[in-house]
């Protein structure tokens, strides 16, 4: 019987070596410098957020190869906020409680808004966003916390305006979502027409991501053209239940997207592609010497499409570790108050990535102001922390694509 | 891998102890000597079919084999297969309220998987759904009456069964006319939820025809529940979203009803020896509002019009006869067709139209096996299969429900088609069971199998089975398996935006297996049975998101070691049975994906362990028996789907404790014939029990319900 015992102890301890080992723990440590990053990472719009997601961690990578921040290396908690406001909140707290220095992000400007009023202005940390575009920021007192590497929706909303004019149209509708992001844009679009004397047409539809075609169709009747200024799931919906209705022969609008749209190549079917084809829209250039080698860099590391925009997040984490590198120390006041120094006037780095990083740090440390130059352009930032440097290009949808045709535009 | 195999080598010789039959001063084939039932003998040397389609003895059958009778069902009173399983070691049941999610030893299928990681078949003929390769085990899959036993293989089948035999094989053995002789009615009242009501008939008879003999059995059943006013479980990463955002309050499901219905038919005329032809059907149809499906809870509404009306239906022709003494053949040929039916709707909340999908498909298998018997006990089979099914390829139509631009309300318009693909395979297979020993028995199996969209899978199996002894058998077995990608995983469009589309890319997942069996007649009243095994998995297949889509990909590998037994104890009337598992699987993962890259490795929607008991006594002085059961189901790693919403943030589904009692009459009569009259508590205590869900929400498990049944035999 012991003979058995023993046996069976031998040949269990033989199972059991085959176990797998324990999985090792996740980095959390005190010695990271912590940043949280926001943006919808599951949904309608999970596929910018990814996209975005990836190009700050290929920054992360970058910063730590060149030796971190400060002798410590960098770390992204990632928080999916969902584009809602109030889940915004909660992930902004949880973020702030794990112990993050600043935020890339929240990428939506609804969500931007509450998070900075409600949360990272009482608790004076940084949030550096890629794409939150709305000019309601202009209307708020952010305590100095909000940055940006997007240039505002004034820019865009002239430009499609600009765009859809010499194209020719003339009774032109802005169609929106009410949120503050498709509000400022309308705001400013209509504003661009008033300028010209041309009456723009105002549809608002709910913030929601499940719109009702019936609900905005009469309005649309008389135009030809309409700007659209949605998400991908929202406008997705409302720009395929035209042609379900049958209104590309009933109504025939020509139809232009706002910045928002773009993503929606990446969903885009087989029985959408036509629909779509040859309607154009604007897009802001993030152009650089960088940007192929960057998106080549991303395009190893990620597994979904690159989303447009997603330098501008890249740029932001790298300026959230170069303003604490300036600081010459880990918290959150460094970013503050040193992002926009960084950012503007002085002398550029040599590169990007992991060699830019090293190059811009040497020139921190030797006391030279730094003017960083990013993947997605100049990267400059006035004194309120929007960027400054922005154009924006025509683009077309052709073959399901979002294709940068150009002109570009001023 | 090494070390794994040696492990399991070594257990299997020396867990199993040189016992001979004198040892024991009781003969184990006379345990009904002072009365009792025969169940622990006739358990072990039960006749089973599953594991090499030859009939054998479950002590030799060279499978990791459990059995649950008719007997079990009606003591039981399990009205489902999924029911029964709950009770089987090494295997998990998930529920949604539309579909049962069997995960085996480690490994669940995730998101949309409904048990397609198992082959589900009746009298041998696989009745899984063939769009998306799904198997109902509800209700709808089968009239209970008419199961004779369910045969249960943990491991896996691909050498015998092909595709889809993957880490499991669940075969119904149904009764013939004679196993029912005569008819039964029965009828039954729920109080889950706002109540149920369900109904089911069989009536079974041999008789003479034309000379001939002729058995025929026919079952139908169908009930009806309504599971209004559940909310999302407590754990759920977006349980705000379901609630009200002035009060807090949770918001209810509404309109969640349920209609399963069930068909069976069979006719067999003649024997085995001079041809016997055997005609099967099998109706099945799944009738639920899927309140808690992936897709509708990211429409956000627990109030939706959705009705998944699917059904699922093969009629077969058997033949079979003896050729000679030594040769017999076996053929066969089964129409196969199902798919949505025209009252299938989804709600994607979108005002002014319902979305309709349409994945019918429709097809033909056929085989044909002989098998030369060598000697009594050795045998040599080969055969061959051949399935084609026209498979309409998941495609969306809009039913416009009021007037909308140029339609019509009514109109029904396509959005979009993708059309039809045939899907077809040539099996062939060879079995040896060799007994080069009294004691000793060898089943060597390979099969290849060549798909027309996935190519050659070849897959092999080699099973020893020791009997020590009358009381003793071990088992040491390898097999290798594949799960086929289904056509909606490969070609879907999607159904709601975001959906799920197709990765024509995806290839089949593959199994290794090597698992060790003892089974041990300890006592005159107790039978143990012990075994550990090793699974590999490699291009595991998930639905994960992609972008802004969903997407099943081949995302890595999965490894899965463990343990389960089981002890029955008998004595006179009183039977028992405790039962456990203990599996630990690590996933690797063969790239990072970007929207998961948790460092917790475990495998999402299965527990580390899970424990059964359960007993049957009849009541002394009482016309009746109490059958009492519990189910531990440890705490389990969430959905990567539900984690992602969490931010990341990895959690558990907690632990569940859940106690059924039921009380059965016994030796009732009513019009000089038997009936029963059972009622059965589920959850008695009433414990929390939560499914792991997906798309954010964990879905709330039964309650505490109420079932009374009454049953008339004619």
């Amino acid at each position: 019987m012991k003979r058995h015992h023993l046996a069976s102890i031998v040949a269990l301890s033989l199972l059991l070596a085959g176990c797998p080992a324990p999985a090792p723990q996740g980095v959390s440590s005190n010695d990271t410098i912590k940043i949280g990053y926001m943006n919808p990472l599951t949904g309608d719009d999970a596929a910018y957020g990814q996209s975005y997601l990836d190009a700050a961690r290929l920054a992360v990578q970058h910063v730590n190869a060149a030796g971190g921040v400060n002798g410590k290396a960098l770390e992204l908690l990632i928080g999916d906020d969902q584009g809602d406001p109030d889940t915004g909140v909660t992930i902004a707290k949880d973020l702030l409680a794990k112990g993050s220095v600043a935020i890339v992000g929240p990428g939506y400007s609804g969500v931007a808004l509450k998070v900075v009023q409600d949360v990272l202005k009482a608790a004076n940390v940084a949030a550096v966003s890629p794409s939150a575009a709305t000019t309601a920021f202009s209307q708020v007192d952010d305590g100095g916390v909000f940055f940006r590497t997007v240039a505002t929706v004034a820019l865009d909303a002239k430009n499609l305006f600009r765009l859809m004019r010499d194209d020719g149209k003339e009774k032109l509708a802005v169609l929106y979502r009410s949120n503050a992001y498709g509000t400022s844009f309308a705001d400013a679009f209509i504003a661009a027409g008033q300028a010209e004397g041309v009456t723009v047409t105002r549809i608002a539809y709910p913030d929601t991501d499940d719109p009702d075609y019936n609900a905005v169709r009469s309005a649309m009747v008389g135009r030809d053209a309409v700007a659209m200024v949605s998400y991908p799931g929202d406008g997705g919906v409302l720009f395929n239940d035209y042609y379900k209705a049958g209104d590309n022969q009933a109504i025939g609008l020509t139809w232009y997207y706002a910045d928002s749209m773009t993503d929606y190549a990446s969903r885009m079917t087989d029985v959408e592609k036509p629909r779509f084809e040859g309607s154009k829209g604007v897009t802001q250039i993030m152009d650089s010497p960088y940007l192929s080698d960057f998106k080549e860099a991303l395009k190893a590391k990620s597994s979904v499409e690159y989303s447009s925009g997603a330098e501008a997040a890249y740029d932001a984490t790298m300026l959230i570790a170069l303003a604490l590198v300036k600081g010459g120390v880990t918290h959150k006041e460094a970013v503050t108050t040193h992002l926009v120094d960084v950012s503007v006037t002085g002398t550029k780095q040599e590169g990007w990535g992991q060699a830019g990083f090293q190059d811009a740090v040497a020139k921190l440390k030797a006391g030279i102001d730094l003017d960083y130059d990013g993947v997605s352009g100049h990267c400059d930032l006035d004194a309120t922390g929007d960027r400054i440097d922005a154009k924006n290009i025509v683009w077309q949808w052709q073959d399901g694509k979002m294709v940068k045709t150009g002109p570009v535009m001023e | 891998m090494k070390r794994l195999v040696l492990g399991l080598l070594a257990t299997s010789l020396v867990l199993a102890p040189p016992a001979r039959a004198e040892d024991y001063d009781f003969d184990p084939f006379n345990l009904n000597a002072d009365g009792s039932d025969l169940d622990l003998e006739l358990l072990f040397n039960m006749d089973v079919v599953s594991a090499t389609k030859n009939t054998q003895k479950l002590r030799e059958a060279p499978a990791i084999l459990e059995v649950i009778t008719d007997r079990d069902i009606r003591e039981r009173g399990y009205r489902s297969v999924a029911e029964a399983l709950r009770t089987v070691p090494g295997f998990s049941v998930l529920y949604d309220y539309t579909n049962y999610n069997v995960g085996v030893r480690g490994i669940n299928g995730g998101m949309r998987a409904w048990s397609r990681i198992v082959k589900v078949m009746i009298d041998n003929q696989p009745v899984a759904l063939r769009m998306d390769s799904s198997n109902f085990l509800g209700p709808e899959l089968i009239p209970m009456e008419v199961v004779k036993r369910i045969e249960i293989i943990r491991g896996p089948g691909s050498a015998l069964y092909g595709a889809d035999a993957f880490l499991g094989v669940i075969n119904l053995v149904t009764k013939r006319g004679e196993d029912l002789a005569g008819g039964q009615v029965s009828t039954g009242v729920g109080s889950f939820a706002k109540g149920s009501v369900e109904a089911a008939f069989a009536f079974g008879q041999q008789t003479e025809l034309l000379g001939q003999n002729l058995d025929l059995a026919v079952a139908a059943s169908g009930a009806q529940a309504d599971r209004s006013g559940m909310s999302v479980a407590s754990t759920s990463p977006r349980q705000t979203t379901f609630q009200d955002k002035a009060t807090g309050d949770p918001a209810m499901t509404t309109g969640d009803l349920t209609r399963p219905r069930s068909l069976f038919l069979s006719m067999a005329m003649g024997d085995a020896t001079d041809g016997k032809l055997a005609l099967t059907g099998n109706y099945q149809q799944g009738d639920s509002a899927g309140k808690f499906l992936d897709w509708s809870i990211d429409q956000k509404l627990l109030d939706s019009k959705n009705r998944l009306v699917v059904n699922n239906q093969f009629l077969r022709a058997t033949y079979e006869r003896a050729l000679g003494e030594s040769l017999a053949v076996n053929l066969g040929a089964a129409l196969v067709n199902g798919g949505p039916t025209s009252e299938d709707q989804l709600d994607i909340n979108n005002p002014n139209y319902l979305q309709l999908r349409k994945s019918g498909y429709s097809g033909i298998d056929v085989n044909g096996e002989f098998r030369y018997q060598l000697s009594e006990r050795n045998s040599l089979t080969v055969g061959g299969d051949y399935s084609t099914t026209d498979q309409q390829l998941q495609s969306t139509y809009n039913l416009f429900t009021r007037d909308f631009g140029s339609k019509s309300a009514g109109t029904v318009a396509p959005e979009t088609e993708k059309g039809s693909k045939t899907f077809s395979n040539v099996g062939t297979f060879a079995q040896g069971i060799l007994y080069p020993t009294e004691q000793l028995g060898i089943t060597l199996g390979v099969r290849h199998d060549t798909h027309n969209v996935y190519g050659n899978v070849l897959n092999s199996r080699t099973g020893l089975v020791y009997l020590w002894n009358d009381a003793i058998s071990t088992k040491l077995l390898y097999g290798s398996s594949f799960k086929a990608p289904s056509p909606n995983q490969l070609y879907s469009a999607p159904i709601v935006f975001g959906d799920i589309i197709g990765n024509e890319a995806l290839k089949p997942e593959t199994a290794q297996t090597v698992e060790t069996e003892l089974s041990w007649i300890l006592s005159k009243h107790l039978l143990a049975s012990t075994n550990a095994y090793f699974t590999q998995v490699r291009d595991q297949v998930k639905i994960m998101q992609s972008g802004a889509n969903y997407r099943a990909m081949n995302m890595g590998q999965a490894s899965t070691v463990g343990i389960e037994g089981t002890l029955r104890w008998q004595f006179d009337s009183v039977k028992s049975y405790l039962n456990g598992s203990l599996q630990n699987t690590s996933l690797i993962q063969d790239h990072a994906h970007t929207t998961f890259d948790s460092q917790d490795s475990r495998s999402e929607l299965f527990p580390a362990v899970t424990v059964n008991a359960g007993v049957n006594v009849p009541l002394p002085g009482l016309p009746a028996a109490l059958n009492l059961e519990t189910r531990f189901v440890g705490d389990m790693k969430a959905s990567e789907s539900n984690i992602l919403r969490k931010s990341r943030t990895v959690y558990d589904i907690p632990a569940s404790l859940a106690v059924d009692v039921g009380l059965l009459s016994q030796d009732l009569t009513i019009f000089d014939r038997p009936a029963d009259l059972s009622l059965k508590v589920t959850n008695l205590l009433d414990a929390p029990v939560i499914y792991p869900g997906f798309s954010g929400i964990d879905i709330p498990g039964e309650g505490r319900a109420v079932i009374v049944r009454f049953v008339q035999h004619f």
